[in-house]
């Protein structure tokens, strides 16, 4: 294995704790809004990490900007999808936990 | 409790109201004007390249599809967008720092969150201008450490915050300037 493969292996296995401490976030947060929280950032890190790693790997440019266009895309569905979520909650009464 | 939320969430320029308005001929005239059709065709070929790995064949179905998605724009077409690269670079910088920061906050407070969650509802009043990339900061602060947004009104955007608010604030802030910076816009310096 190549150097630029070996930090491409240790980018993706970084990237997992982030995905597993988002989901735990969704069992263990009290409220829609601190699940949100977890899931959104967790994501974030995890997937950039992991979709870094498997281009390095892949050793070829255009799989890595098409990996990193799939992080980038993620991203807006992701912090959209938490904001639409988190607005219908608050518009519709649902109270934060501890407020 | 909920006050209502206008303005941003109601695009009066959606493609089927400016129809409306002034008809398809018309709609398509404005869709030409100052709106970046050359930038849109180059990015969108961009996006083709790297969705087909450059295979030669695959530009018969790519170049009309591109075509036809980048007579359509996306954005206001009386409302021309600046884009500064060293704004651009500042606002990616900063992004990536605070998203580690933000990913590892969470899962810290995630390991023990009787003790480690002090849910707050912020008010956050805005200093970029409205139609000024309020509704990307807005987005945008859902990935960053503590930060979650869940109302929009003309003046502020409301923030769920999981941490210390006042610093969950203070990077609302900075975001704040150094998105105004990309898009080239003014606003008042940090508090």
């Amino acid at each position: 294995m190549t150097v630029v493969g070996v930090i491409g292996a240790a980018l993706v296995v970084a990237g997992v704790p982030f995905f597993l401490f988002g989901t735990l976030g969704l069992l263990r947060l009290p409220d829609t809004y601190s699940r949100l929280h977890a899931l959104a950032k967790g994501d974030n890190v995890g997937l950039g990490l992991v979709c870094l790693g498997l281009g390095l790997q892949s050793g070829s440019v255009l799989v890595t900007l098409k990996l990193l266009m799939i992080w980038v895309l993620m991203l807006i569905a992701s912090a959209t999808g938490a904001g639409l979520i988190a607005r219908t909650a608050l518009a519709r009464g649902v109270k934060p936990h501890g407020l | 409790m909920v006050a209502p939320t206008h303005g941003l969430d109601q695009p009066a320029n959606t493609p089927g109201a400016v129809i409306q308005r002034a008809g398809l001929n018309g709609w398509l005239r404005s869709q030409k004007r100052g709106s970046g059709l050359a930038l849109r065709l180059a990015f969108y070929a961009l996006i083709w390249l790297l969705l087909t790995r450059g295979d030669p064949g695959s530009w018969l179905w790519g170049l009309p599809a591109i075509a036809v998605a980048a007579l359509f724009n996306p954005f206001e077409p009386s409302h021309r967008w600046r884009l500064s690269p060293a704004g651009l670079l500042r606002f990616s910088w900063l992004f990536l720092q605070l998203s580690v920061q933000g990913a590892l906050d969470t899962a810290w407070r995630t390991l023990n969150p009787r003790q480690r969650l002090t849910p707050a509802l912020v008010d956050y009043v805005w200093r970029l201008p409205p139609n000024g990339g309020r509704i990307f900061l807005a987005n945008i602060i859902n990935l960053m450490p503590g930060t979650l947004c869940v109302r929009i009104t003309d003046d502020a955007m409301t923030m769920h915050t999981i941490g210390d608010s006042r610093l969950a604030v203070a990077n609302v802030s900075r975001l704040e300037s150094v998105i105004a910076g990309m898009l080239q816009q003014q606003v008042d310096a940090d508090e």
